[in-house]
């Protein structure tokens, strides 16, 4: 049985393309074509508006929140090339601005919290962005990869910590490499691994005929495992696992029946959300032999319809 | 806009795995046309928003764009079945120290314990549903209440039978006084009629409507001597045919593993007082008396006497007790389906309630269907994570997948980490959850970690808890955590002192750097030192970071200057000055500490230290105010002439 805790009006004027929830699941920024970046307080049920932050010239892609301990930051990407970092102290304010792309920035995400401040971005000039925050100076030291992706680089995801070091001797954890996973226009996934003070491609994934639309590395659960999920315009979605982060089995999860635009992970890792053209969401999990199935309920549910109708509204 | 929650669409299915289709669910919100996208929040809560991914050239305001948080709603959660989470915790908490410490040894007498507490546990659950069901105004409420409780008699039903065949340890085996028990408890059909009439004790009693049907009733659950009992009260009871089935009720065998002779002596005796029944009963000799004849019939355990009464009660089970007792007494635990069977097939009474199915399952010994089956029994994993933890732990739970590979561990592992991450997501029954999760390393201490530290912190006792509740479990990193965020939020609304300490409790060094940094140049314009305890008593703690240190040795330096233990603060002020981890900016009020002891009356610093004063001067003389530094450098030499003269004895003086 599912049931709607609350509905938030978002009063955006124009379409929404990312909503995401801070850690603590109390706060959400939204951001849409309308340049700006919305964040609502959800407290019981009720939300406020908390900030209407405007700064981009063009459509905002995504939001990502950094970890509570440093402090409340909102990290936005936009069309208009720039990605903007927001604290807040009191109030919303641009901590930083980044304007090293010279073409629309598609998506941002936070490195884990272990590694310290470090956002990555990627952007149609086919380049990835690595901005980190140096405590020492308060300054923003920004690594680059050029010519990540043909044509463009449309979704990043970091490696979770705990994962990185699945071949190495725990004592050396803190030694494990930093890894990232991008998918591209090129139809290509490829994984990137910092060494020394440069980033390398470490592996290519091939399977899809059309432009990878996101991937997401799913959280570490401990287990001498590392899966991605990968979603592409050929409107399929893969699984990928690995034991020991250098080769890659896919798996693929389902063929939808229409492009299919992003997959996250649930915070434990063991459900990947899919959602597509076919105005679908759907929740998948794997089963004990490693099949992915959904979890079957029998309950009622919030307008259930009979299995064989759909009817939209 | 839709969201499918669960399909198998994609397998094609072997015969054997039925293909579940997909469950649906219409959002009827016009702005969810457009396209849909899906943000997590935490396990069984996320969030719908209207997502495109492509630009509008023109902006619409036709439709308001509305984003939903939806829940999957968990009957756990209800207040009264909160007790029933909390208690069971406790035994299932108990039950894996038992396992733990006893690793060889055979637990079962404390297994059946901690499995009858279990279900002590559910019904006083019920009991609590019932009451409040009793108490209840709103007609949703007692629909739900009472889907609860019908809900909770099957799950006890189910456990108990379990504990029967799997938990206990049944002497020889001969499970069927067992069996009549659960059947006599869980299904009492007749019993409040026949209590009725025998204590009414009339002659006449079959003008009672329910006369018939209750002594077949007590025949059927094998109580033999309560049918007697009751026939004895029918106003024929001294006729022929009466005394003839009274005879052969009374002198029906019955097994006793204690009575000294064998199951196979007890099965000749037993067989051929069935052929005298049988005799009795093809001679006719009843054939006056139909319900008598019946009875007889259901005694030499015909199964088309059984099937002639099926449809008088509403499932096979009420008959099972009463159809092993008269077709094979000495079966074993493992010997009872082919009875489950022959029960469940009778009549046309369709059988096909997830009851029916999961005791035909159970009696089966197929765990596996049982556990598939008690999953949907309620829409959370609480019946059966528990149940099939205890199982395991017996040793009894064996599942094999469909490539034959032993597959329990990681069955019984899953439920359990599904069911701590479900627990987890309540603001209340979290530490419960955490406890599930612990229970099951490595994959549920990850979890664990990744789940504590998205619980919201917003007050200082709550961060206590979580902090407590990670370091129980070893997370270290997660209150470390927690303490930084603490420190983050006491530096932002002005509080040095409670962000100072935060952050030594965190171990956090930069931060704890910065908030001492933040501490002394509070003290330059103040003359305050914040948290003073704290650094006093903070030991080793301090070491994490060069300026934290200087303030914790400083607060040391004032305490010892008011207490006037003027040449241990001498020293502590010296080992400061030449260590050099003072902040620059605290370097003009750490000389200018000095003056007083330089001033004294009695000599507090040697030549040496004075010399290394003066240079620290020097070094930094620009920095400094012109006239206190004037006065530093008076004081110094003063000092030194004194000191050098006072050291230097066996030179003469001048």
């Amino acid at each position: 049985m599912i049931t709607v805790l609350n509905t938030i009006d978002t009063g955006h004027e124009d379409m929404i393309h990312d909503a995401e929830l801070d850690y603590y699941g109390l706060k959400l920024a939204t951001c849409s074509s309308d340049n700006s970046v919305k964040i609502y307080d959800i407290k019981n049920g009720t939300q406020t508006l908390a900030a209407d932050l405007k700064g981009h010239f063009g459509p905002v892609w995504q939001v990502a929140w950094a970890h509570p301990k440093y402090g409340n930051l909102l990290a936005s990407c936009s069309y208009d090339r720039k990605v903007i970092i927001w604290k807040e102290s009191g109030e919303w304010t641009k901590l930083y601005e980044y304007t090293g792309h010279e073409s629309s920035v598609n998506s941002v995400a936070w490195a884990p919290a272990e590694y310290g401040l470090i956002l990555a971005c990627c952007s149609s000039d086919g380049s990835i962005s690595i901005i980190q925050y140096s405590q020492d100076t308060g300054n923003w030291d920004v690594k680059k990869i050029t010519g990540a992706h043909a044509i463009g680089v449309n979704s990043i995801s970091w490696c979770p910590a705990l994962s990185a070091d699945l071949n190495l001797d725990p004592l050396t954890n803190k030694d494990a490499p930093k890894r990232l996973v991008t998918g591209g226009c090129d139809n290509l996934i490829k994984i990137w691994r910092e060494q020394g003070d440069q980033w390398v491609e470490e592996n290519r994934l091939e399977l899809h005929i059309d432009w990878v639309r996101d991937v997401a590395w799913a959280p570490s659960l401990g287990l001498q495992r590392s899966m991605i999920a990968s979603c592409s315009q050929d409107k399929r979605v893969v699984i990928w696992s690995s034991d020991d982060n250098v080769s890659w089995t896919p798996t693929i999860l389902n063929t939808f029946d229409d492009v299919v635009w992003s997959v996250s992970w649930s915070l434990t890792g063991n459900i990947l959300a899919v959602s597509g053209g076919d105005n679908k969401v759907s929740l998948w999990r794997e089963s004990t032999d490693g099949q992915w199935l959904c979890i079957s309920e029998v309950a009622k549910g919030l307008g259930q319809t009979p299995n064989d109708e759909r009817s939209t509204l | 806009m839709n969201i499918t929650t669960f399909s198998n669409n994609n397998v094609r299915g072997d015969d054997s795995s039925p293909i579940i289709r997909a469950k649906t669910f219409n959002i009827p919100e016009k702005c969810f046309n457009k396209g849909v996208g899906c943000a997590w929040r935490s396990g069984n809560k996320f969030s719908i928003y209207p997502r495109s991914q492509t630009v509008s050239k023109t902006p619409k305001n036709d439709v308001e764009n509305k984003i939903l948080n939806i829940r999957h709603e968990i009957v756990l959660f209800h207040p009264i079945l909160r007790k029933l989470v909390n208690e069971s915790n406790g035994t299932y908490l108990s039950l894996q120290k038992l396992v733990d410490s006893s690793k060889n040894n055979d637990n079962h007498v404390e297994l059946l314990k901690l499995s009858r507490q279990y279900r002590s546990i559910i019904r006083v659950c019920i009991e609590n549903l019932q009451e409040a069901l009793n108490d209840a105004k709103d007609g949703s409420d007692m629909i739900n209440l009472q889907s609860y409780i019908t809900i909770f008699y099957s799950v006890e039903c189910i456990w108990h039978l379990c504990e029967i065949l799997y938990i206990d340890k049944i002497p020889g085996d001969i499970v069927l006084p067992y069996l009549l028990e659960w059947v006599r408890f869980h299904f009492p059909c007749h019993e409040q009629t026949a209590a009725q009439l025998l204590e009414a004790c009339e002659r006449g009693s079959e003008d009672h409507d329910d006369y018939w049907d209750t002594v077949i009733g007590m025949v059927v659950q094998g109580r033999v001597d309560v049918a007697r009992a009751l026939l004895k009260l029918n106003s024929l009871s001294e006729t022929n045919e009466f005394k003839l089935v009274d005879n052969s009720l009374r002198s029906m065998p019955v097994y006793s593993i204690y009575g000294g002779i064998s199951t196979g002596e007890f099965t000749v005796t037993w067989k051929h007082w069935q052929a005298e029944c049988r005799a009795k009963v093809t001679s006719r000799v009843l054939a006056s008396q139909p319900k008598l004849e019946l009875i007889m019939r259901l005694i030499i355990g015909e199964y088309s006497a059984f099937e002639s009464i099926r449809s008088t009660y509403t499932s096979w089970f009420d008959m099972l007790g009463g159809y092993v007792m008269f077709t094979a007494p000495w079966s074993r635990t493992h010997e009872l389906s082919a009875a489950a069977s022959a029960c469940a097939g009778m009549g046309s009474m369709p059988s096909g309630s997830r009851l029916d199915r999961t005791l035909r399952a159970l009696l089966e010994g197929d765990m596996h269907q049982v556990i598939h089956e008690i999953q949907h029994i309620t829409d959370n994993g609480w019946f059966a994570t528990h149940l099939s933890d205890i199982l395991y732990h017996c040793g009894k739970l064996k599942v094999l997948d469909k490539h034959q590979n032993n597959v329990t561990q990681r069955l019984r592992d899953s439920l359990i980490l599904e069911y701590g991450t479900l627990i987890m997501e309540h603001k209340s029954l979290w530490s419960v959850g955490l406890s599930y999760l612990a229970s099951c390393p490595p994959e549920g201490l990850c979890r664990a970690h990744l789940l504590l530290e998205r619980i919201p912190i917003n007050t200082h006792a709550k961060a206590m808890r979580v902090v407590a509740e990670a370091n129980k479990y070893g997370l270290l990193e997660v209150g470390e955590g927690v303490w930084r965020v603490l420190s983050g939020r006491h530096s932002a609304a002005g509080r040095d002192g409670a962000a100072l300490s935060a952050a030594v409790r965190g171990g956090a060094a930069g931060r704890a750097g910065r908030c001492a940094g933040a501490a002394l140049r509070h003290y330059c314009r103040t003359g305050c030192l914040p948290a003073p305890d704290l650094l006093l008593t903070a030991g080793p703690a301090l070491l994490i970071d060069d300026t934290l240190l200087f303030l914790g040795k400083y607060c040391e330096f004032h305490r010892m200057y008011k207490n006037k233990e003027f040449r241990k603060a001498a020293q502590l002020l010296i080992s400061l000055i030449t260590s050099k981890i003072a902040p620059d900016f605290f370097w003009e009020t750490l000389l200018l500490d000095a003056l007083p002891l330089l001033e004294s009356d009695e000599a507090m610093f040697t030549a040496d230290d004075t010399y290394d004063m003066m240079l620290c001067l020097e070094l930094r003389a620009q920095n400094f105010n012109r006239e206190k530094a004037e006065l530093l450098r008076l004081a110094l030499l003063r000092n030194l002439a004194r000191t050098a003269l006072a050291e230097k004895p066996e030179e003469s003086t001048q």
